[in-house]
């Protein structure tokens, strides 16, 4: 292979224009887990931002790694300017899901996100950095192209019905960041003898901090190997056989059943749901169009029969009403 | 131009995103990441992917605070243990769990223990006239048996840290 080659695969993979219709579907999913989070943080909000945290600035500061983009450094430590930032991000979070002032609302929910995991990051799990680093790239997106109210603006103002393509480097670096999220794992627990011997699984369910839903044949121990030596199978194939035309979508077919069995028997808030999300950046445009035309079809036909059935109803209403009128005329 | 910064910056992000995720040790790694630290550390892209890696804790590990009272009364105080919840309750309970469970009894964030003595002091203060004048946090842990061995665990008791409460702490 010839540097020039590479310079040509690389300006491909990153600029070749594409329909910016899968990362304006993962915007909706990802707007709609931050809101998902916060309403799970909002009761104890103070708790854990307050001026009366259990956690203090000072620790914080004492803990911290150096400077950070946290906006608790500046905001007045008061009851009532900690509840206006959540107010003010919920906000930003929903313009970000619907797609109004995208690109203000991407960068505000990746600096509130960021606040608020600086502040305390002794309560965070692996889902919360995966809001955090994807967030991150989808602020370079154009999310807002489709899908979207600033879509919606845009044509009433008539520019334009159709969207417009895009270089997709932004969705191709959130691409590479869930591909390293799994790789990462997949090479970090094939170091580990109990993932080796096949037991991981049995461990991991026996936490009881993390315990969920009540898991069956947790002590057989042919359950317990397929379930370990499966993990590291699909994890290293959603870091590897993702990559690959052929086997993209199998592979994000098992990713999801993983993710389905982490949800069923963990509790690791969010994580799962995130990362089935971010899977939508890996769906082909062309599938994506073809798959909302389907469901656009299938919703023209129930909502068509559904309109039909009103328009008969508002039509026999209509007939007597006429039917009294020339009763009175006669 | 604007092509230009864009490869710089997609080469700079691919660099530290690997750099910093993927647990490598080459020589040029290890030089890498002191020097990359700060702008992952404000940027929000410090990022570990280790979860039940190497291996899974085989460890279960519950908190609990002992106070005492100025009039030498004891009362204790639990951190909340998701079992204890409903499948609805513990999943936004995960939090706490993760604050109590992981992080207060690292002793890499021992700087933790006093705020969090400090707090729970305040919350426990309902007594007119009798305040709580000691609190101690205690954790209990009991090693996961291997699977079909039918070996007992045991819960082991220690005391972690302990503070005297300061005129100040109840305001």
């Amino acid at each position: 292979m010839t540097l020039r080659r590479v310079f040509q695969a690389w300006n491909e993979f990153f600029f070749t224009p594409q329909s910016p219709l899968p990362v304006c579907l993962f915007r909706i999913l990802y707007g709609s887990i931050v809101l998902a989070d916060l309403i799970l943080l909002r009761p104890e909000w103070l708790k854990w931002y307050g001026p009366h945290a259990m956690m203090s600035m000072d620790t914080m500061h004492k803990l911290g790694r150096g400077p950070n983009m946290s906006l608790f450094e500046l905001i007045p430590q008061t009851a009532l300017a900690i509840n206006i930032f959540f107010w003010v991000f919920l906000v930003c979070a929903v313009f970000l899901t619907a797609g109004f002032m995208t690109r203000f609302a991407a960068v505000a929910v990746y600096i509130c996100m960021g606040s608020i995991q600086m502040r305390n990051g002794y309560i965070l799990n692996s889902g919360d950095t995966l809001i955090l680093v994807t967030g991150f790239f989808l602020m370079f997106a154009p999310s807002g192209a489709a899908l979207s109210v600033d879509r919606w603006l845009r044509i009433r103002r008539g520019h334009g019905s159709e969207a417009p393509l895009f270089s997709p480097w932004a969705q191709r670096m959130i691409q590479i960041q869930i591909a390293v999220v799994y790789f990462a794992t997949f090479y970090w627990k094939t170091l580990g003898v109990l993932w080796i011997n096949g037991t991981a699984v049995y461990y991991a369910l026996r936490l009881e901090d993390f315990q969920r839903f009540p898991m069956p044949h947790l002590h057989n121990m042919w359950v317990i190997r397929s379930l370990t030596w499966s993990t590291l199978l699909i994890e290293f194939a959603l870091g590897v056989l993702i990559w690959f035309k052929e086997t993209r979508y199998w592979v994000l077919l098992a990713g999801i059943c993983l993710h389905i069995g982490i949800e069923y028997a963990m509790n690791i808030p969010l994580f799962e749901w995130m990362a089935v999300a971010c899977y939508v950046t890996f769906i082909y445009p062309e599938d994506l169009s073809r798959a909302g035309r389907w469901l656009k079809g299938r919703f023209a036909k129930v909502f068509g029969k559904w309109t039909h059935v009103r328009a008969v109803a508002q039509r026999t209403e209509i007939v007597p009403t006429v039917a009294q009128v020339s009763d009175e005329h006669a | 131009m604007k092509r230009v910064a864009i490869n710089l910056f997609l080469i700079f992000h691919l660099s530290t995103i690997l750099c910093w995720a993927l647990p490598l040790n080459t020589q040029l790694v290890v030089v890498a990441r002191p020097l990359i630290a700060p702008y992952m550390t404000w940027s929000g892209l410090a990022q570990g992917w280790n979860l039940f890696a190497p291996n899974p804790l085989s460890l279960n590990t519950r908190v609990e605070a002992e106070l005492v009272y100025r009039n030498g009364q004891k009362g204790l105080w639990k951190f909340p243990l998701p079992q204890n919840y409903g499948y609805i309750h513990r999943y936004y309970m995960e939090r706490e769990h993760k604050f109590s469970f992981d992080s207060l009894l690292n002793d890499r964030f021992e700087a933790l223990r006093p705020d969090v003595a400090r707090y729970l002091v305040k919350l426990n203060n309902t007594q007119k006239d009798n305040p709580p004048v000691s609190i101690t946090l205690v954790s209990y842990r009991s090693t996961i048996a291997p699977p079909n061995s039918n070996l007992p665990e045991p819960w082991t008791r220690k005391e972690f840290f302990t503070y005297s409460v300061q005129p100040g702490d109840l305001q």
